[in-house]
């Protein structure tokens, strides 16, 4: 019952594509990078593709050209053919992963939701352009089918790697899905991140910068991304200094939140325990612990205060991704690192920054083989 | 305290309704603060206090995602009876209420209590627009079963019109004509399984015009006949070309969360609040309460909820009131229309384009 698919750049004859022949970083490819790149920088694009094409700028890829070429032992040969399927509450991320199978010399066919977002259209669109002048997609495919359809049992099938970025539900049942021997999987679930702030005399200046940044760390896919913090621990800091960060938030988060959703979630914290102390642009939700880890909620930040590190450790979810910082130490954050299942530091407003290093894993490693000379 | 059933169900003017309804239900608030703790926990966390508000408006409400994200109880589990859950598409998380045998008997009761105003007390002829086979087990009632369960109470020699793969089961529909054409008899089905497997085959089929003593309840909201640009109005029309142009047609809007109390729409097309429920419109951006002619969020007030927190909740659907006490119809309490769904109203968190 192969129902059709929908095609929005690249090929579509992709399951009948010889194998690819091919290093990693070919110049071709690099150069369609760097093209898209200037592209989305010049045009006329919205800040998340402009985002992408910063990310794709000409230095940053030659950096990871430079790291991967080193080692003169070793040669980097492509996985073969890969299939994305990418998530929908983060809708540009498809784009990076698929830039880093891409410029590892991959064949790649990206699976996105159907509901194109008008981001995901300009990109198609322009890619598609691009495509035409240089033929640079022609082992590449961005199409959307139904779920209903076996399209996922075919492209599990013909992929070497398969990479799954999703919320656990999905993930799961995906995943029965059988993927044979042969092939490797990666997948990226549903993740929960927190904040850690320790902020005193020696950087109270600071707290506008920091709030910045944590302001756009929220607001940014509206707290639904798993980089997104959820939870602050305020760290050895004086309350009126907490109440001065929150403030800053504030102001800076106007509207960036459905009401209702904001109510829900924080009466589900409220029910778990936590006290409201703030309601504004944003609320706050105080309590000892950490709650609602395994939830989806937005327009709420918990908070919770600790006086040593080892504190938090103990509290920390399974599902630990990012751990956004101010004022926190390298030992401390060794500490962290070595006692919970966190993934990455970042500075306040970075925490959606992203790297090719995701999730604790070198993307650009998995989306390539190591070949031994 | 006035007991429920000496009240009229749309006679009771605005005064003497809230003084009634406001007792029972800051009684309620007393209730479920002291048998479900997550209840109490909601109150604390929000600083909100149980049992002496002075308004309506001012009582406590739960979000309606809360049920699909929390067991909330107020019996121990001794005491549940069954468990209803929310219809919902395939991909969401569906409602969970959790019923005793008091609650569950109570919302039978006010449910005949508030149809029966419309259909005389004797119980009529029914034809059910489903299949017979909903029940499942009790564990996991679904909104559907205990809808047909619930109205069921209204009619006599039960007929189910369709068959298990929703096609017409003709046999059965014909033989419900042949024996009743010529009295009152009642018709019940979610609204867009009327419209697309019963109002449309008749029209196919060219059967016309086929019960003209029908009164119809149908309920269980309007988006997918919205998706066909099916409007209240041409539903009712062409509904009236297949069964008789006199035939009574009253939607109804209720909610799993809020069974028994339901809100029937009157000749004029309002929907009306009985006496043992309301609704508060609320503003979508402050949550302040509305007055008339002003869209927003639905809140709905029930007494019926005894075994779970459900007794004011601030739904997702929209709304505008409309009225008080001076429908035409003259009917007494409020009126008011619904205007559709809050927009993306589920989050969904790393997801899926599953």
């Amino acid at each position: 019952m192969s129902c059709s698919i929908k095609l929005w750049a690249g090929n579509s004859e992709f399951l009948k594509l010889p194998r690819t022949v091919g290093g990693a970083f070919s110049g071709d490819r690099v150069q369609f990078l760097e093209t898209l790149s200037k592209k989305l920088l010049s045009g006329d694009y919205s800040a998340t593709l402009k985002a992408l094409g910063f990310w794709l700028r000409a230095s940053h890829i030659r950096q990871w050209q430079l790291s991967h070429t080193s080692d003169k032992k070793v040669l980097r040969t492509p996985i073969g053919r890969v299939f994305i399927v990418s998530p929908s509450n983060v809708e540009g991320l498809f784009a990076y992963s698929w830039a880093l199978s891409y410029l590892m010399g991959n064949q790649t066919v990206v699976r996105v939701s159907e509901n194109l977002t008008r981001d995901q259209r300009d990109l198609f669109k322009l890619m598609a352009i691009l495509d035409e002048h240089t033929g640079g997609l022609r082992e590449q495919s961005f199409i959307s089918y139904d779920k209903i359809s076996d399209w996922t049992q075919k492209l599990s099938a013909w992929c070497q790697l398969r990479m799954l970025w999703g919320s656990d539900q999905s993930i799961e049942s995906i995943r029965q899905t059988m993927l044979p021997a042969q092939s490797q999987e990666w997948v990226f679930p549903d993740r929960y991140s927190i904040s850690i702030l320790h902020l005193n005399s020696a950087n109270a200046h600071k707290v506008p910068k920091i709030a910045e940044g944590f302001a756009r760390d929220v607001t940014t896919f509206q707290q639904r991304a798993c980089a997104s913090p959820k939870w602050v621990f305020w760290y050895k800091t004086d309350k009126a200094l907490q109440q001065l960060f929150w403030q800053s938030v504030d102001c800076l988060v106007e509207g960036g939140f459905s009401k209702n959703d904001q109510l829900v979630a924080s009466q589900y914290l409220c029910s778990m325990g936590s006290y409201e102390i703030y309601r504004g642009n944003i609320h706050v939700l105080d309590s000892p612990v950490i709650q609602g880890a395994y939830q989806h909620l937005t327009g709420v930040v918990g908070q919770s205060q600790v006086g040593v590190i080892e504190e938090i450790v103990e509290m920390l979810p399974n599902n630990l991704q990012s751990i956004s910082i101010a004022g926190v130490t390298e030992q401390e954050q060794a500490l962290l690192a070595m006692h919970s299942n966190v993934r990455q530091f970042v500075q306040c407003g970075e925490a959606l920054t992203f790297n090719r290093l995701w999730d604790g894993i070198d993307l650009t490693d998995i989306l390539s083989k190591a070949v031994r000379l | 305290m006035i007991d429920w059933k000496s009240l009229e169900v749309y006679g009771v003017g605005r005064e003497q309704k809230r003084a009634w309804l406001l007792r029972e239900l800051n009684s309620l608030t007393l209730h479920h603060q002291a048998n479900c703790s997550a209840y109490a926990n909601l109150l604390a966390g929000q600083n909100l206090s149980a049992g002496n508000s002075e308004t309506l408006e001012g009582l406590p409400y739960v979000t309606t995602r809360l049920f699909k994200m929390l067991h909330l109880s107020s019996i121990p589990s001794r005491e549940l009876f069954k468990t209803l859950t929310s219809s919902g598409t395939t991909s969401q998380v569906k409602s969970q209420i959790v019923l005793d045998r008091e609650t569950a008997a109570l919302q039978s009761k006010v449910l005949v209590s508030i149809l029966s105003s419309f259909t005389g007390a004797a119980r009529r002829p029914m034809l059910i627009i489903d299949h017979n086979g909903l029940d499942g087990d009790k564990s996991g009632f679904s909104a559907r079963g205990a809808g047909v369960q619930g109205l069921s109470f209204l009619g006599r020699d039960h007929t189910y019109a369709l068959n298990s793969d929703m096609t017409p089961d003709w046999q059965a529909i014909d033989g419900f004509i042949e024996k009743y054409a010529n009295e009152p008899v009642l018709i019940f089905g979610f609204t867009f399984m009327v419209w697309q497997h019963f109002i449309q085959h008749l029209h196919a089929s060219n059967r016309l015009n086929q019960l003209p003593q029908a009164l119809m309840f149908h309920s269980g909201g309007w988006k997918k006949l919205q998706d066909q640009a099916v409007s209240n109005d041409v539903f009712k029309t062409t509904a009236r070309q297949a069964l008789g142009e006199n035939v009574a047609i009253h939607n109804f809007y209720g909610m799993v969360e809020q069974i028994g109390t339901v809100f029937v729409e009157c000749e004029r097309g309002h929907l009306h609040a009985p006496i043992y429920a309301d609704v508060i419109i609320r503003d979508q951006l402050t949550l302040e309460a509305l007055g008339s002619g002003e869209t927003g969020l639905l809140q709905v007030l029930s007494f019926i909820p005894k075994s779970y927190p459900g007794h004011s909740i601030l739904t997702e659907d929209l709304g505008r009131l409309l009225g008080e006490d001076d429908c035409p119809c003259g009917r007494k309490g409020r009126y008011f229309e619904v205007l559709g769904r809050l927009p993306k109203s589920e989050v969904r968190g790393c997801s899926d384009v599953l």
